[in-house]
């Protein structure tokens, strides 16, 4: 069974094409500025109103949904799991990704990759292509109840290859600061990775936190003169607003 | 000095008065003084003395005293008050023709442009003077009206503007020569359709009619595109100046549809340069009024896709999406001649009907009030042992109301519209008035209003009140709606976020809804219009005006708010991707196809990205809907939005790995939406 938080249909900004975008519960980090902070571990199963977080689905009932919308996929688009953190659940989402590539419908995996290596290698085989969420690198904000172990530059470099899209949501103060723009760069050189696409910070997920009795610290947009110096930094790299 | 008098005493008259006192309520060009009772005195008496009433001569019969009317309107009219460049268009709003007392008025018919291009009005006037019978002395009226404002307008222009002079003298016999020229005589023609106060005139498929002129000023060398684009932006601009004037029910209102694309008479995809034109100069412009109707298909290029988008985006409401082999393929399984659905077209907003041929009066009856029903058997002294019972109810009463307003249906006496009829072959052939069965089609048309209300209502009361969870008693909703809702706070809300609601593909909610439209689909068949078999289509542009009347419903509805809009979603959990797939599952089979808007609104992020969105409408019309009408909010909507939040309760905000509506986004998220539109509209 999964445990799904929400299945968003007609996906335009997440990943190429048109997709179902799956939002999986459970994640092994604890960033503070989480905009679904309904997928954190040790969360409430319930909003205050009574509606639950997540819903379970079997293989069978979320194929079924997912396979409804093929017209829309076309050859390029497909479905993208995210969350939280999709790959805490890799052994649940195997045989559902068995059915879409024999399916042949185009998989994506959203990860922030700070999840074991055995992880990435049992589900590579069946993703196209990733969308790597990038933190503050190096330093992530490691949940106190995840306690296995995470390989990210491991997890990195087995699939730089199918990395497609390289994203960082820039907060001023935090993901913005020289240092971890520095470390980014030196990740991008090492490995080889395609120009990030940083993100303009957004609250919406503090409405989410109220609705689950959990305080939220709201941070800043890094400024735009911020954010054209990091962008000269990366060349091809975008920023993207709401 | 008799002048004088005559002046200051007729506005005087009752009948006048009384006449005027309707007028002023439905002619929007009209600027009001203000309130309380002396203001509208004044307002009437101003109206009285600045409008000239031409009203019927009742000793003469009906068809000949209609166009005594265009004939008095024909030398009544002031060229100081009309439009006369670059094109002339005699139009005078303060010429008003009175519809005779107890007839209904002809609206929203679409004439063949092609015909009135070229049809030789000097040889169809020798024909008619060969009879006396009412209808044919009243084409040799008509014709002499036409000629009559043709050769004051001349005089009129004087040696002047010898280009509309040219135009003017082969007006009434000669096919055009030009795309300038065919233009002005649409226009001409056009604009005294108006002047007989048929409403809701559309315009029909001009990229099809104007293709032969364009292309021969084109081979010839005369014009280009970016000429042909500016006559086409003079044209709408033209049509679209007396929107005010032209509007029946709101502002905008005015039926004057251009439909662009589908396939011509050899079953040949149409997409022309005109098609083209029409689609950007209606984005630059952004206008209102006329509307476009795009008819699609598998075969609509990716080029008209993405013209069609860049207008939706432009917040303008155009253009309405039809499905057109549905339509086509529907209509001949209702009885129209397949050849004859070639040139479908609508009458006024979206019910189809045949260009030219139909005189489908497709909104002429009472809209039938689902939500209304619901609200009337919600009575504490009945009792009900059921949900079975209580929707038998429901069935019972609709029953009852659509009976009652096909009964006064039955016969309804219509105005004359000689000045229609004059371009239709088979009234000329039958020599019958098109309001008299003159016309090849007679289909006339019931619509529903309200139905995602209504059936939100009924699953309501299905599972809160005969559930398995029961969670009030029926008597207790009956209270509820009869203080509507005050005190009741909190069942409010859960009725309006209720689990299973119109738009989800759940087996109940579309048995439900699929029974609703067979039961009112079958008692209309058993009903007649004028003889005639009818129609029904399940939107109806009475949602606010029906939801004024309606008490609170079980769906959450308080007392006099709107309905939902057409086929729509009243659900923030029910998405565009939901209300696609729902509507697609729906049967408009049989006489159920009368239109049928799924009615969706968007923020500009869907459509700034263009080649997906163009891809999701693909597949929507893959899937089946009827048409789609699809609302982008612009930048004053938007304001609008951000100051009152229940005007578009259901806007969709997407951001990437998130989604949002707009009345939950911060104010400054909403701000920076709004600072995006100005961008994107500048």
């Amino acid at each position: 069974m999964l445990e799904v938080t929400a299945i968003q249909r007609l996906c335009i900004q997440d990943g190429p094409g048109i997709r179902t975008t799956v939002f999986l519960k459970g994640c092994s980090l604890d960033c503070p500025w989480c905009c679904n902070p309904e997928t954190k571990l040790g969360m409430p199963d319930r909003f205050k109103e009574g509606t639950p977080v997540a819903i379970r689905y079997s293989t069978d009932e979320l194929f079924d949904k997912l396979v409804a919308d093929r017209a829309y996929y076309g050859r390029i688009g497909g479905v993208t799991f995210s969350g939280g953190e999709p790959l805490l659940q890799t052994e649940s989402l195997l045989p559902l990704l068995r059915r879409l590539r024999e399916a042949e419908i185009g998989i994506c995996i959203e990860s922030s990759l700070y999840v074991p290596f055995p992880a990435i290698r049992q589900i590579d085989p069946y993703v196209d292509f990733y969308l790597v969420d990038i933190k503050l690198v190096g330093h992530p904000f490691l949940h106190a109840r995840y306690n296995r172990t995470v390989d990210f530059e491991e997890n990195l470099s087995y699939i730089r290859t199918k990395i497609a899209t390289l994203r960082m949501v820039l907060i001023a103060g935090m993901t913005d600061q020289k240092e971890n723009i520095e470390r980014l760069r030196e990740l991008q050189a090492k490995y080889l990775l395609p120009a990030p696409e940083f993100l303009q910070y957004h609250t919406l997920g503090i409405g989410k936190g109220i609705r689950l009795g959990v305080q939220q610290t709201e941070f800043a947009v890094s400024d735009r003169a911020r954010v054209d110096e990091i962008l000269a930094l990366f060349p091809g790299s975008t920023y993207s607003k709401i | 000095m008799k002048r004088l008098l005559k002046k200051v005493i007729k506005p005087l008259v009752p009948m006048r008065l009384r006449a005027v006192r309707e007028l002023i309520v439905r002619d929007y060009s009209f600027h009001r003084s203000g309130r309380g009772m002396v203001r509208r005195v004044m307002d009437v008496f101003r109206y009285a003395c600045t409008r000239c009433l031409v009203y019927p001569e009742r000793e003469l019969e009906p068809n000949r005293a209609a166009a005594r009317q265009f004939a008095i309107i024909a030398r009544r009219i002031r060229f100081t008050h009309m439009i006369t460049e670059p094109y002339f268009y005699p139009l005078d709003t303060k010429v008003i023709r009175i519809i005779p007392a107890g007839t209904q008025a002809v609206v929203s018919l679409t004439q063949d442009y092609a015909k009135v291009l070229t049809m030789d009005l000097w040889a169809v006037r020798r024909k008619m003077q060969e009879a006396t019978d009412d209808f044919s002395c009243s084409m040799v009226l008509t014709i002499d009206a036409i000629d009559c404002i043709r050769r004051r307008a001349l005089g009129w222009y004087g040696v002047h503007d010898r280009r509309i002079r040219v135009y003017l003298d082969r007006i009434m016999d000669t096919v055009p020569e030009s795309l300038d020229e065919a233009l002005q005589k649409i226009l001409f023609f056009n604009a005294l359709m108006w002047m007989n106060r048929q409403r809701h005139i559309g315009l029909g498929r001009l990229d099809v009619i104007l293709e032969p002129y364009y292309r021969a000023d084109v081979e010839a060398g005369r014009l280009n595109r970016e000429r042909a684009k500016e006559m086409i932006r003079q044209f709408v601009s033209i049509l679209g100046t007396h929107t005010a004037f032209k509007s029946e029910g709101m502002i905008g209102d005015t039926g004057q549809v251009i439909l662009l694309s589908g396939i011509d008479r050899g079953g040949d995809y149409v997409e022309n340069d005109l098609t083209h034109l029409f689609l950007e100069v209606v984005a630059e412009l952004n206008v209102p009024d006329p509307k476009l109707i795009l008819r699609v298909s598998e075969q609509t290029s990716d080029g008209i896709w993405a013209k069609a988008i860049a207008c939706l985006s432009r917040g303008n409401g155009s253009p309405l999406l039809a499905n057109d082999p549905k339509i086509r393929g529907l209509m001949e399984q209702f009885g129209y001649e397949a050849a004859d659905t070639v040139d479908f077209g609508t009458s006024a907003c979206w019910e189809p009907l045949i260009i030219g041929k139909s005189f489908d009066q497709n909104n002429c009856t009472d809209s039938i009030n689902l939500p209304l029903i619901v609200a009337r058997i919600m009575d504490e002294s009945q009792e009900y042992g059921s949900y079975e019972a209580f929707e038998a109810a429901f069935f019972d009463a609709l029953g009852g109301e659509i009976d009652r307003i096909a009964v006064k249906s039955e016969h309804i006496e219509f105005d004359r519209a000689p000045l229609q009829s004059l371009w239709m072959e088979d009234c000329l052939v039958n020599r019958a008035d098109v309001a008299c069965g003159g016309a090849k089609y007679n289909y006339h048309g019931f619509l529903t209003t309200g139905l995602p209300n209504a059936v939100n209502s009924l699953l309501n009361v299905s599972t809160e009140v005969f559930g398995s969870g029961v969670t009030i008693s029926y008597g207790e909703l009956c209270r509820a709606l009869r203080k509507n809702y005050v005190g009741y706070e909190s069942l409010r809300e859960r009725l309006w976020l209720g689990s299973k609601k119109f738009g989800l593909s759940d087996p109940d909610v579309l048995a439900l809804s699929r029974r609703i439209m067979e039961f009112v689909a079958r008692k209309i068949e058993r009903t007649t219009i004028n003889g005639s078999r009818a129609k029904v289509g399940f939107s109806s542009p009475a949602y606010l005006a029906a939801g004024t009347i309606t008490p609170a419903t079980p769906d959450g509805r308080r007392n006099g708010e709107p309905f939902a809009t057409h086929i729509s979603p009243v659900s923030k959990e029910i998405d565009f991707a939901e209300i696609i797939d729902f509507a697609g599952q729906l049967d408009y089979s049989g006489n159920k196809i009368n239109g049928n808007v799924v009615d969706f609104i968007l923020s500009d992020q869907f459509v700034r990205h263009r080649e997906k969105f163009v891809q999701i409408l693909r597949v929507a019309f893959q899937k089946g809907v009827y048409e789609l009408q699809l609302n982008v909010l612009n930048v004053d909507q938007l304001i609008a939005a951000k100051a009152d939040p229940s005007l578009y309760p259901h806007l969709v905000v997407r951001v990437w790995g998130f989604s949002a509506y707009f009345n939950d986004l911060p104010d400054a998220y909403k701000d920076m939406l709004i600072e995006r539109a100005m961008n994107s509209a500048a």
